[in-house]
Order: C-alpha cells, then sequence, then structure tokens
C-alpha cells in the first residue's frame, strides 16, 4: 500500500475509532440546538398550571364570551392529550388551564385594583382585566389593560388578545351598522406572496398558460434551514481540524514525527495526514446528513432538506478542511501544549466564525454586498456559499465557481505555508509564542 | 584510521558539514561504519550527536560533504531498510501494541508483518502486552516495543538512541541479547549512548563527537591506546586518607577520581608511577595497587571536562 493511504488510513481511524469522536458527534449538535429542543421540554414542564384571573367587563358583552372560549380550551386540553403535546411544541404554548372569574364592573374601583395588585404580588392571583365600557366607541382607542407580574409575552396576555380582538372588530362594525364580514374582508392586510421567478411548466394547462412558480416558504424554516446548513459545515470543519492540531502536537511532543520522517518525507506525510482528516469529515457529514433527513422524513419535513446542495456542500467541505485542517496542524506542529496553541488559534477561530456573526444579514440579504463579498473571501467561503445557497434564492452560478476556485487557489497556498512550518517546526524543541513568530516560520526556509 | 571498502560500509561520511544559521552543529565529520558491526556514537549533549544521526535517517540533507547509507547517496526519499528507535518516546499512546508495530512496519514497507510482530514480541517477553495500549505500559516495556518498532521491518541498519534508558537489569540483559542477536544476523547497528559501561562492553567500534567534530573513532583498544596514560588504581588501608593535594604529586598525576575506597590516578606520564606509589607509602600503607588503561568513561571525562569548565 502506497504509503500516504497508509498515514491517511491510520489518522483516519485514529480520529473516528475514538470515544472522544463519538461524544463530540454527539455533543455538538446538542450543545448548538440544543434550544430549540430544551425550550418546548421545559415549557412542558413549567406549563400545565392553572391560572387564575379576574375579568372586569365594562361592556357587559364579553365576559360570558370570553369565559366560555376559556372552557372550550381548558376542555381540549384537558381531554385531547396528543392535542396538548402537539401544543408544546410551540414553545410559546405552556398549555395552562385558565380559570376566568367575572366581577360587576360597577363594584370595580381603585381600592380594588390594590387590593388585587396585592394578591397578584403575593401569588394568590395571577392577572386581572379590565375591560373599558366604551370599548366599542368608534371614536375613541380606550386602552384594556391586562394586570400581571407574568411577561408581555405570557400566554394567557397572548390568548386573550387572540380572542378579544375578532370580538370588538365585530361589535365595532355592528355599532357602525356595517356587515362584519365584509369589514373584515375589507380591513384584511396585504400580504406580498414571496413567490419563486417563473418557469415553463412541463403540461400547460388553460389558467396557467404553461407557466408555473413556486411559492417561497415564509416561517422559521426559511431561516433556520440555512443557518442549520452552515452550522453542519461548521462542524464538519471543526471536527475535523481540532484533531489535526492535537495530532501533530503529540507527533512533535513524543518525538513521533523523528520516526516517521525517517520512513516518509514530510511532503507525504503531510499528505497522508490531510486525505485521512478529508475522509473523516466526509464521515461526520454523512452521518449528520443522514440523520438529519431521517429525521426531516419522521417529521415530514424533508421537503425542507436541499438535496440539490450536497455536491456543493461536498465541495466547500473539502476545501474548508484542508484549509482549515493545514492551519491547525501547522500550528499544532509549532507548540508543545495546547495552552500555547490558544492564543495562535484566537485569529483562526475569528476569521472561521465571521459566517456566524453576519448570517442573519446573509439569511435576509443573500445577494447583498456583504454575503456576496464574504463568500468569495477563501476562509469564510465554505460556510457562507452554503448559507446563501441554503436560503432557496437563485444565486449567480458564477459567485460559487468563482468561490471555489479561490478557495481552491487559496488552500493550495495555505497547504504550502503550512508544509513549511511544519518541517521547521516538528523537529524543534521549543514553541512558537507569538503570532509573528508563526510567520516568521513560514519566511524561514526548513533545515533539509 | 583505516579505510574498509565501500562495498562493505553501511554507512559512509565524508567531510560532512551541517550549519543551522551561524551555528555549526556537525563540522568536517568523517565516519565509516562497516557492515554488521555494532558501532557506538557519544558525545556530551549537543555535541551534534542528533544532527549526525538525522542526515544518516535522510531528515537532514549536508550542507557539504556526501553521506552514503548502505550503498546510496543522500536522496529525497527516506530508505526503508533504515530502523530507527528515538530516545524514549516516539510511539502513539492511544494506540494499541500491535496496531502501532504494524503500522511502524508498514510504513517501512513491511506489508505482512505479524510474524515478526509475533517473533519479536515472544523473543523480549512482551506478547501478552499485545493488545494493551501503549499508554498503560511501564516506561521499560514502551521501551522494548519502540524497540521492536524499529527493528520488525528487518532493516539492513538500525540507530538506536539510548536504547536501554528506563530499563531494569533483567529487561536490559534481554534487549542487550537482542541487539547483539541483529549483530549476529548481519544487521549494521549503530548505538548512541551515554553509558560508557553500554559502549564499552557492547559496541566493536566507537564514535565521539563533540562541539561537532569527530574527536575519536576506532576500536576500544585502539582508543585506549591512542588516547591517554594508563591508570594507577590503589586502595590505602583503612583509616589512611591520602593526600593528594601535596605538592610533590603536581609534577605527576593529571587528576584522581574517588570510586569508593580505590583511587583512580591518572598520571602525567607512565614513568611516573613509581614515584607516585613512593609518595603515597610515606602517607600509609598501601592495600592494593595496580595499573589500568583508562576506560572510556575516562577518556570521555578527559576530553569534555576542560571545555565543560571553560563554558561554566
Amino acid at each position: 500500500m502506497n504509503k500516504i493511504l497508509i498515514i491517511a488510513r491510520r489518522e483516519y481511524l485514529a480520529m473516528v475509532a475514538t470515544k472522544t469522536f463519538l461524544i463530540t458527534l454527539v455533543m455538538m449538535p446538542v450543545l448548538m440546538f440544543g434550544g430549540l429542543i430544551l425550550i418546548p421540554t421545559l415549557s412542558k414542564i413549567t406549563g400545565g398550571q392553572t391560572r387564575s384571573i379576574m375579568v372586569v367587563d365594562g361592556t357587559g358583552k364579553l365576559g360570558d364570551l370570553l369565559k366560555t372560549a376559556a372552557e372550550a380550551r381548558n376542555k381540549t386540553i384537558a381531554e385531547n392529550q396528543s392535542a396538548r403535546e402537539n401544543q408544546s411544541a410551540d414553545p410559546m404554548n405552556t398549555s395552562d388551564i385558565f380559570d376566568l372569574q367575572m366581577v360587576d364592573a360597577s363594584t370595580f374601583n381603585d381600592e380594588t385594583r390594590l387590593a388585587w395588585s396585592d394578591d397578584i404580588r403575593n401569588g394568590r392571583l395571577y392577572a386581572f382585566v379590565e375591560i373599558p365600557s366604551d370599548l366599542f366607541s368608534t371614536k375613541t382607542l380606550p386602552t384594556t389593560k391586562f394586570v400581571s407580574q407574568d411577561s408581555a409575552i405570557s400566554e394567557a396576555r397572548m390568548w386573550m388578545e387572540a380572542v378579544l380582538d375578532p370580538l370588538v372588530r365585530q361589535e365595532k362594525a355592528k355599532s357602525l351598522g356595517l356587515d362584519p364580514q365584509l369589514v373584515q374582508l375589507a380591513t384584511s392586510p396585504l400580504r406580498l406572496s414571496p413567490t419563486m421567478p417563473y418557469e415553463q411548466s412541463q403540461t400547460s394547462d388553460a389558467t396557467g398558460g404553461g407557466i408555473t412558480a413556486k411559492e417561497k416558504p415564509f416561517d422559521l424554516s426559511t431561516f433556520f434551514a440555512p443557518f442549520g446548513m452552515m452550522m453542519l459545515m461548521f462542524l464538519v470543519i471543526f471536527l475535523a481540524a481540532q484533531p489535526m492540531l492535537e495530532s501533530a502536537m503529540e507527533e512533535k511532543s513524543q518525538r513521533i514525527a523523528e520516526v516517521l520522517l525517517g520512513s516518509v518525507t514530510p511532503s507525504q506525510l503531510m499528505t497522508g495526514k490531510l486525505l485521512g482528516n478529508v475522509a473523516a469529515s466526509l464521515l461526520v457529514f454523512s452521518l449528520y446528513g443522514i440523520g438529519g433527513y431521517v429525521i426531516a422524513v419522521r417529521q415530514d419535513m424533508q421537503d425542507l432538506i436541499p438535496l440539490h446542495l450536497v455536491p456543493w456542500f461536498v465541495v466547500f467541505q473539502v476545501l474548508g478542511v484542508l484549509f482549515f485542517s493545514s492551519i491547525f496542524m501547522a500550528i499544532g506542529a509549532s507548540v508543545r501544549e495546547l495552552k500555547e496553541a490558544q492564543s495562535l488559534l484566537l485569529p483562526v477561530w475569528l476569521v472561521m466564525m465571521l459566517p456566524m456573526m453576519v448570517w442573519f444579514i446573509a439569511v435576509r440579504d443573500p445577494l447583498g454586498p456583504v454575503s456576496v463579498s464574504l463568500s468569495l473571501f477563501p476562509p469564510s467561503a465554505p460556510m457562507m456559499n452554503i448559507l446563501r445557497m441554503g436560503t432557496g434564492t437563485t444565486i449567480p452560478l458564477w459567485q460559487p465557481i468563482l468561490s471555489s476556485i479561490l478557495l481552491g487557489v487559496s488552500t493550495a497556498g495555505v497547504i504550502w505555508m503550512a508544509g513549511r512550518v511544519y518541517r521547521t517546526s516538528m523537529l524543534r524543541n521549543d514553541s512558537v509564542k507569538t503570532l509573528a513568530q508563526f510567520i516568521q516560520r513560514i519566511a524561514v526556509p526548513a533545515p533539509k | 584510521m583505516s579505510h574498509t571498502p565501500s562495498s562493505d560500509l553501511a554507512v559512509s561520511l565524508r567531510c560532512v558539514t551541517k550549519c543551522f544559521g551561524s551555528q555549526t552543529a556537525v563540522n568536517a565529520v568523517d565516519l565509516e561504519i562497516p557492515q554488521g558491526s555494532i558501532h557506538g556514537i557519544i558525545g556530551p549533549n549537543g555535541s551534534g550527536k542528533t544532527t549526525t544521526l538525522r542526515m544518516i535517517l535522510r531528515i537532514y540533507r549536508p550542507d557539504s560533504g556526501t553521506v552514503t547509507v548502505l550503498g546510496k547517496d543522500l536522496g529525497e526519499a527516506a530508505d526503508d531498510r533504515v530502523g530507527y528507535l528515538p530516545e524514549e518516546r516516539g510511539l502513539y499512546h492511544r494506540m494499541k501494541v500491535r496496531d502501532v508495530l504494524r503500522y511502524f512496519a508498514m510504513l517501512k514497507g513491511h506489508h505482512r508483518p505479524d510474524r515478526d510482530i509475533d517473533r519479536w514480541l515472544e523473543q523480549l517477553q512482551a506478547t501478552e502486552w499485545s493488545h494493551k495500549r501503549i499508554e498503560q505500559l511501564s516506561k521499560g516495556m514502551a521501551q522494548k516495543i519502540q524497540f521492536i518498532a524499529a527493528v520488525v521491518a528487518n532493516p539492513r541498519l538500525v540507530i538506536l538512541d539510548e536504547p536501554f534508558s528506563g530499563l531494569d537489569p533483567v529487561n536490559m540483559e534481554v534487549l542487550r541479547d537482542a541487539v547483539l542477536e541483529l549483530r549476529r544476523q548481519g544487521t549494521t547497528v549503530l548505538l548512541s549512548t551515554h553509558d560508557m559501561d553500554v559502549a564499552e562492553q557492547m559496541c566493536d567500534r566507537i564514535f565521539m563527537i563533540y562541539k561537532g567534530k569527530k574527536v575519536l573513532d576506532g576500536t576500544l583498544q585502539e582508543i585506549q591506546a591512542d588516547y591517554g596514560e594508563p591508570i594507577l588504581r590503589i586502595k590505602m588501608a583503612q583509616a589512611v586518607t591520602p593526600n593528594f593535594q601535596h605538592a610533590s604529586f603536581s609534577q605527576l598525576i593529571d587528576g584522581v577520581t574517588a570510586n569508593g575506597p580505590y583511587y583512580d590516578i591518572r598520571l602525567k606520564s607512565n614513568e611516573g608511577r613509581y614515584a607516585v606509589l613512593k609518595q603515597l607509602v610515606e602517607q600509609g600503607d598501601i592495600e592494593h595497587f595496580e595499573t589500568a588503561k583508562p576506560t572510556l568513561h575516562d577518556i570521555f571525562v578527559r576530553i569534555a571536562r576542560p571545555s565543560a569548565a571553560e563554558d561554566n
């Protein structure tokens, strides 16, 4: 077997056949995406409480309707466990039971306000609602108050607002002698439907005139699908590059490099290590990719997985892994301990994290100058290109092609520079302390 | 030094110089290592030993001069016929013994090494450790595995850097036998060591490098004959402590080393031994005396000490 392949095989096995790799493989997505799972879970734990709410209905028309709506909601939650679970999946919905008590508005005064406020502070009461008597007035905009200690985005307040709003609109329309349904139609907000460009359809029909256009989804997936793809790219690169640092450090400090260089040339050694590293990164991508796809299929969300981007993902992943792994390997060869590597790693981490700092801008404006320039900047190209493509926006083909060429050329340069540092540093007993010293090692040729 | 026909040489260095920046690590060194011999390389720390070994291993290229290993001049590629054991370390801690041996053997072009691995593990009494991780081994056991890694691909030249470091006497004996067995099989062994006893007992020839230059090269007998006057070894009667500060000694002796009850007296000339004995008899009874050849240790110290003192 070729010596490069022998080294690549060992490097691959040293990376993937370890407990650390398996633990990191599981823990990294948990740490990064755990919040999305944790919030509904915590909501489930904190939800299900009974909320006592006093309702002072000045209009005399809404109290009973509110109570009926609350009872229907409570009944649904109590009787339908599966419905409850579905509601719990929404982080805004904690499935609390609402116990509404109607209070005669004529007995309500400031003394009552203070007494109930004390009850709220002491936990005896969750909230009280003041519905003013002139709520249906068409000349003024009176304020309806929801008094509580809870957050402004509490489930109870948002639910009550959602129930009251259409009722009040209806009543106002009636008082003006208008048909409530016509009013609802007339006042419905405009929605600009996000749509992909038209294209000629395969089978023309009478209404479509032979052209079709897909409507773009506009929900959380619009943001989180490309973000998820970018994070997948980050995970794959991180999981590949970090072991290269440790591997080079071990070979230097344990004088393994000396033995290896008695058997292979530095170029063979470095090439073999990088090949094994790329192979391990492809395994990581396959595992996450297949795992993500299986989960998406089970959740009936497979449409969110952009399978057509897989070839681009692999191209940028391979180049990105080679780019960052070479740098990590050169740093590992320059130091003896992990703590000595920290100062050298900081600038690399900053560049690596750049797409994460601007991901929101890039998702909102994938064709904007920030997005385009960062996708052409080699260190951020792997994550940025995948992020932009993941938005579903039509990216001009020349951009990812030019980006991959620039990244490829830069990667070749980085490997060459890393090779110089690697050769210079592997057989030395000292450590590089500063970035300037590190750069000096690139400039000074290795002893031959 | 007598020149051996180049076809019989495992290693030949001719006027080899290697510099790192302004520092000359190896300065115009000549060295010939006959095939099938055990050649010791000694020298203080920082004298140029490691650089010399790395040039033979083809990790470094000389700035001038030629390095010929097993008949081939220096090239880009490392030589699969050369095995190397670095001092103490050199193994992947998290790999299992058999895997690491297989890996190093395959890198040397031995693609079916299992039989040789088993043979060496058995010879060095390490078979039961073959499935352990390197990090689980004692220092001595790791050293034995490191030795196997250097020889498992059946190299024709083995470079051993402090192979007996960290070994207890029993394991040292096992490894010493293994090295001698290599020589019997025709393998050339280049042994770098600080242990002068090991060099004296095992090496056919000894090469000493000091401050980048060759200072000794030959058999022990040749070195002893060429370098240094004999030693007068004496043991005084109990309760008698000789006074070597006596003025009469200053013209006769170079220095004295105490070895338990014995004193090794380095004479300025062999002829002075009777005068020294006469002076000592005047100080008290002598229980024992003999003239001895200087040990390698003595010669090493005699070469390295003056400069070390200057450096200090």
